[in-house]
């Protein structure tokens, strides 16, 4: 296999906060999580709220500076470059946000949206009217579109402008953070069509930040699901899927509701007691251990490592091992 | 589940306007709905659709908004009520529970305080003991740890999905007939979703409540709910039991959506979509208001708005299924 696009290795990252007490405490966001990205591919990091999935993205692109680890784009360790080189990398590595009415500037129309990147990375001026709107019909909006305002766009066709804004200046790949967790279902389901033909189109990478399961399983080759600031399950996303070995992975695909009632009812929902431990005191060992059925002693004492399965799948568990009852079986369409 | 007996709750062309610089607008626009203890109702449909303003339209909730049309609680018209009327009603009879528990609790009073005020309001005659006693046994009926000690404890001091919980806690706590749950779960992780619309239909079960749940969330009403009604653009498009919506979706819209929706158990060779937006309710087009979306629409579409037909098990709103199905008498 080719050297990978993105190597991420044991990259850390802790916050100092105070506790209400004001006592100083650490807590671990991000905590010693790999991921492998090669060229082509769409690798989709999953988990819920606070589980340290968008930390992880910011850590990569260095909006956020991580406290450890490396983060190898094309063999250059990002982290050890000085900010005018990271600048000049960033041509790279872009990101799309989940809300385009936050990250795209009010008060500049779409023309000088798409127009910034250009300048700043130093396209020649001559040359950059014919590529904003090459840019705008890749994301298929209209010419009439650029010099309209953010705000006289639908939720859609913002992120469409976030979208050609992100492409400008042709990176490699795209850290989508939550890309369409703000949009309705009709624009959603546009807007993942677009990703998978520009994809195609420019042979773009990506890594896909996001929480629905649903979503991500119509463009992720490859899943990473995360809990507490740890990778828990990463693999292929059909056999993830399919397949889940982490007790965590089968209780979060188990809670995704599926729109078809006779599924619904004939399935089995494992429903997690208790809420999430605070990231500033996560539990000793399997940080997963405090809601786990199959939790005993060597959990709270022993960190599980992620470790490779015949089929490709790496699953952190002592206990690994399929629940029939709860695996989403592959339906044909 | 499909109950039966006379509707409980009665909406009928329930229309709410509101004036905006860009003129009225139009947010429902004739809305029939009937409740029945123990059933669960859903109302689906995309942001703007009109589900939650017609909800709140119910409740009395809506200031500066014109407001028409029946809603019946029993023999009580809540429509035009008085504000003593309705406050007999709401809180009582039909409790809300709304998205965001972080907006809707006071952040400066504790959960026991706030659940006290809530019973209060209606049981004047319980004393301090017995509401907190109350309190707490509503908290440990929600599955919350520890309910004895997280009834002192302040709203931030909770997680999301344990807010939640204190919030439908409140809204039960004057054993209402209706529960009207208003996107109960968006704002919560799904495994977090998943307890919540446990609890939601344990709750149903357990106290033969009629369950009202807006929501925008195909899956989570294929697990929850016994009848469907769609909105699109003010109106009820498709009214409809569970399954045979999912089967056999009527109206173009819900095929559309359904279509557009991604599912966890399968992978789409060509992921589908609606294209367009919805219309602006202060600037609707002739017709149905979904024709310039739809793949189906005829000539007539754009002039003529469809009414409610009853075809098979289901009642859809589309001149063109109801030309092309045996029509039935109208609803």
């Amino acid at each position: 296999m080719n050297a990978p696009l993105l190597q991420v290795t044991d990259l850390v990252k802790e916050f100092k906060v105070r506790s209400e007490s004001g006592k100083p405490g650490v807590l671990h966001a991000v905590s010693g999580v790999n991921l492998t990205l090669h060229a082509g591919e769409t690798l989709a990091l999953v988990g819920e709220s606070g589980c340290g999935k968008s930390t992880t993205g910011r850590c990569i692109l260095r909006l956020t500076e991580p406290t450890s680890g490396t983060v190898e784009f094309n063999g250059t360790n990002l982290l050890s470059l000085d900010h005018e080189a990271m600048r000049r990398m960033r041509r790279n590595l872009q990101v799309v946000f989940q809300d385009p009415q936050a990250s795209l500037h009010p008060r500049m129309t779409v023309r000088r949206l798409l127009g910034e990147p250009l300048e700043v990375h130093g396209m020649p001026k001559a040359e950059i009217p014919a590529r904003i709107e090459e840019l705008l019909r890749l994301v298929h909006l209209r010419p009439e579109f650029l010099d309209r305002y953010p705000h006289e766009f639908s939720g859609g066709q913002r992120q469409r402008v976030g979208i050609a804004r992100a492409l400008a200046i042709s990176p490699a790949l795209l850290v989508l953070d939550e890309p369409v967790s703000a949009l309705d279902v009709s624009i959603q389901s546009e807007i993942v069509r677009l990703l998978i033909e520009l994809r195609e189109r420019l042979g773009l990478s990506y890594l896909f930040i996001a929480h629905d399961l649903a979503v991500v399983r119509q463009l992720a080759d490859r899943v990473a699901v995360m809990y507490l600031g740890r990778i828990v399950e990463t693999g292929p996303a059909d056999l993830v899927y399919s397949n889940p070995q982490h007790p965590y992975t089968q209780a979060l695909l188990s809670a995704v509701p599926i729109p078809d009632p006779t599924i619904e009812l004939a399935r089995r929902r494992i429903v997690l007691q208790g809420d999430l431990p605070s990231p500033t005191d996560p539990p000793s060992g399997c940080r997963f251990r405090t809601r786990c059925w199959r939790a005993d002693a060597r959990c709270a004492s022993e960190q599980p490592l992620l470790t490779a399965m015949a089929n490709g799948q790496e699953v952190a568990c002592h206990y690994p091992g399929a629940d029939t009852a709860v695996s989403v079986a592959s339906s044909k369409p | 589940m499909t109950a039966t007996g006379e509707p409980i709750l009665r909406l009928r062309d329930l229309r709410v306007t509101f004036q905006t610089p860009a003129g009225p607008a139009r947010a429902v626009r004739g809305v029939d709905l009937d409740v029945r203890a123990g059933e669960s109702v859903a109302v689906v449909g995309e942001s703007g659709s009109g589900k939650s303003v017609s909800m709140l339209a119910t409740l009395g909730l809506l200031h500066n908004a014109e407001v028409s049309g029946s809603v019946k609680w029993g023999d009580t018209e809540l429509v035009g009520a008085s504000t003593d009327t309705l406050r007999s009603v709401r809180g009582r009879r039909i409790a809300m529970v709304f998205q965001d528990p972080m907006t809707s609790l006071n952040p400066v009073l504790t959960i026991g305080k706030q659940m006290s005020l809530v019973m209060k309001a209606h049981q004047p005659n319980l004393g301090k003991k017995e509401l907190r006693t109350k309190a707490v046994d509503l908290l440990n009926r929600l599955a919350i740890p520890q309910a004895d000690r997280r009834i002192d404890a302040y709203p931030h001091e909770l997680s999301g999905g344990m807010r939640q919980r204190v919030m439908i806690a409140m809204a039960i706590s004057n054993d209402p007939e209706v529960l009207i749950a208003d996107e109960p779960t968006t704002a919560l992780d799904v495994t977090v979703q998943a307890q919540i619309m446990e609890l939601l239909l344990k709750l149903r079960n357990e106290h033969n409540l009629a369950l009202v749940l807006i929501t925008h969330d195909l899956g989570v009403v294929a697990g929850s709910a016994d009848r469907v009604a769609v909105m699109y653009a003010g109106r009820i498009v498709e009214r409809a039991p569970v399954l045979g919506l999912f089967a056999s979706p009527g109206h173009p819209y819900t095929s559309a959506l359904l279509d557009c929706l991604p599912r966890l158990d399968r992978r789409h060779d060509v992921v589908s979509s609606i294209g367009g937006t919805p219309p602006n309710p202060a600037d609707l087009p002739e017709g149905c208001p979904f024709a310039p979306r739809c793949p189906k629409a005829i000539d007539a579409c754009r002039s003529d708005e469809p009414n409610l037909v009853r075809i098979g098990t289901s009642d859809v709103a589309c001149s063109v299924v109801a030309a092309g199905a045996a029509v039935g008498e109208p609803v």
